[in-house]
């Protein structure tokens, strides 16, 4: 799916399989992503926790090989250096302040406490946590506590950041500040992998991305990349007219349809949905069909080009439903 | 080192809690409490006529039970045992196991605060603890009490530390069983296996230290349940099995997959 890249290899997945007793984490994905930022997009349960834990080495594949930034991400403090990651889970000690807390697990890196405490402040402060980062953090609130995690993630100043769901939690203004921050890192070279059920939050951030669902790898790439996997796919077309049956007909009696359904919307008015592979022929028919027909069309829609209709386009494929 | 430095002032200024203090001040007095009794509410003794009562041997013993081998091993239970299960049930496991060497750091630096907590509250109990033996030789086993204070809270904070490790859900449980039953029970049988014990080696450095020489090591239900050797000999396995405890808590630490995400998290 992505173009042979000179850009030095981000993440390796080899045949990679992460089986929890019966249950399925990850079910055989292969993939190789360049230097960049990347959106791992999919719904609840759909394996990416397990992905980010492969990657930051707190689980071993079941099957298959993951490298990251080139080596092996089990046990590797060489590798750890380089990784900041930002759980999707809280995980915060209440007794200590942020500053303190942040200023800790730089010292785990090697830095000298003096230093720690400097660099976690201006770490809280990037955060927007200035004012409340001598708190003890039991006084947090949730999005402060999210913003606090996502310092202690950049405080080493990471080649590669690694979140999970690091927008939960925040109020709008939090969110565009936090997305902010990840786009200057981008933009200043680092990189990024970014979980999210919520497409508008990668939006937000890159247009490089991974989808993912019931443990498998279902597109990967930019969404321009992915869109050209559904070239030969039956396009669905919605129309609200008022003789829905009768353009029905027309539609099939032409041979323009792979299928055609009528229903109602939310609001309960009366539905057409023609889903067809033949664009150019039926874009060029149906205001004939109004014209001698009499119809009258009061909408019509057709599948756009948002990351929402790729994924759900890939979803119905990965379900069987195409 | 820096890192074990880190660690250490972290965790200790993390669990300078209040209800950590009342532990502490609990764990100090439980020796001088009994003691206390023991020295305002003597038993009578059985046997008058038949042998001289040694008081010096019978508060050594008192001491020796008391502090090294309960309240030492009380403390570092309560300290290092549930280490690690701590870590997972709050979920900030993975914010140090993805730092370098961050699992071996947060490991050594759970104990060190470990045996710090425990000992000192055991030394500072044993500091009051001994003044109610109103003996001459208070000193010889205040000195003792507290060396073997040290090793026993090294020991057996490193013992729970692996027990901790290997079943972190159920740390506790498995300490106290451990303790009854390879520390007080197993110890006590007369054979090679309880070499590999402890309570073996903290037992023979005590016979050794408070009766150099004496008659105790020819009662025959102690002939074969300490060691004969050289203290120092003692004192080395005792070493030795700490940092085999140690070395196989962390090798198992690194070993284990203890992400902090459920089943439900995939």
């Amino acid at each position: 799916m992505n173009e042979p890249s000179t850009q030095p290899v981000l993440i390796e997945f080899e045949s990679v399989t992460k089986l929890y007793g019966k249950v399925l984490g990850v079910n055989d994905i292969s993939l190789t992503l360049p230097q960049g930022a990347w959106g791992l997009l999919g719904p609840n349960g759909a394996g990416k926790s397990t992905l980010l834990n492969l990657l930051t080495g707190q689980l071993l594949p079941t099957r298959g090989t993951v490298r990251v930034l080139g080596q092996d991400p089990r046990n590797n403090p060489e590798l750890m250096r380089k990784i900041g990651y930002c759980p999707g889970f809280e995980g915060l000690y209440s007794s200590v302040t942020g500053r303190k807390w942040v200023a800790f697990l730089l010292e785990m890196h090697g830095v000298r406490r003096r230093e720690a405490l400097e660099r976690a402040e201006e770490c809280m402060a990037v955060v927007g946590m200035r004012d409340g980062m001598n708190r003890p953090i039991s006084n947090y609130s949730r999005g402060m506590r999210q913003r606090t995690k996502i310092a202690q993630a950049i405080a080493h100043d990471p080649q590669l950041l690694i979140l999970d769901e690091p927008l939960s939690g925040l109020d709008p203004v939090g969110r565009a500040e936090m997305t902010e921050v990840l786009r200057t890192r981008i933009a200043n070279g680092g990189s990024l992998i970014l979980a999210s059920h919520v497409l508008h939050e990668i939006e937000a951030v890159t247009d490089s991305f991974l989808l993912i669902s019931g443990g498998r790898l279902l597109a990967s790439g930019t969404a321009e990349e992915v869109h050209e996997l559904l070239f030969d796919l039956p396009i669905e077309v919605q129309i609200r007219c008022d003789q829905p049956e009768r353009l029905s007909g027309l539609v099939m009696s032409a041979g323009l349809a792979d299928h055609v359904s009528l229903g109602r919307d939310q609001s309960g008015t009366r539905l057409l949905k023609v889903a067809t592979r033949q664009t150019a022929d039926f874009s060029a028919q149906l205001p004939k069909w109004i014209a001698e027909h009499n119809l009258q069309v009061n909408e019509l829609k057709t599948a756009d080009d948002s990351l929402q209709t790729l994924f759900n386009s890939l979803m119905k494929i990965h379900r069987g439903e195409r | 080192m820096s890192m074990l430095f880190a660690a250490v002032r972290f965790e200790y200024s993390r669990i300078m809690t209040a209800g950590r203090t009342v532990w502490w001040f609990v764990l100090a007095s439980f020796p001088v409490l009994i003691a206390a009794l023991i020295r305002f509410f003597p038993l009578a003794d059985p046997h008058p006529d038949t042998q001289e009562f040694d008081t010096h041997l019978f508060w050594s013993w008192a001491i020796y039970l008391l502090v090294p081998c309960i309240t030492c091993a009380m403390g570092v239970l309560l300290s290092a045992g549930p280490a690690i299960a701590t870590e997972l049930e709050q979920r900030s496991w993975v914010y140090l196991a993805t730092r370098p060497n961050g699992i071996f750091w947060l490991l050594m630096g759970k104990y060190i605060v470990a045996v710090v907590w425990a000992s000192t509250a055991a030394i500072a109990g044993l500091t009051i603890a001994v003044r109610f033996s109103a003996q001459e030789t208070m000193l010889q086993i205040w000195q003792y009490a507290a060396m073997l204070s040290i090793l026993s809270s090294m020991s057996y904070a490193a013992v729970f530390m692996l027990i901790g490790t290997i079943f972190p859900q159920r740390a506790m449980l498995f300490c106290v069983v451990w303790t009854a039953a390879v520390e007080g029970f197993i110890s006590l049988i007369p054979a090679i296996i309880n070499r590999i014990t402890v309570q073996y080696r903290l037992r023979s450095l005590f016979v050794h230290w408070v009766e150099p020489g004496g008659d105790i090591e020819d009662i025959p239900m102690f002939d074969r349940s300490m060691a004969d050797g050289h203290w120092m000999i003692q004192i080395f396995w005792l070493v030795a099995l700490t940092a085999v405890f140690l070395a196989a808590a962390q090798v198992i630490a690194h070993k284990r997959e203890f992400t902090a995400a459920s089943e439900s998290d995939v």
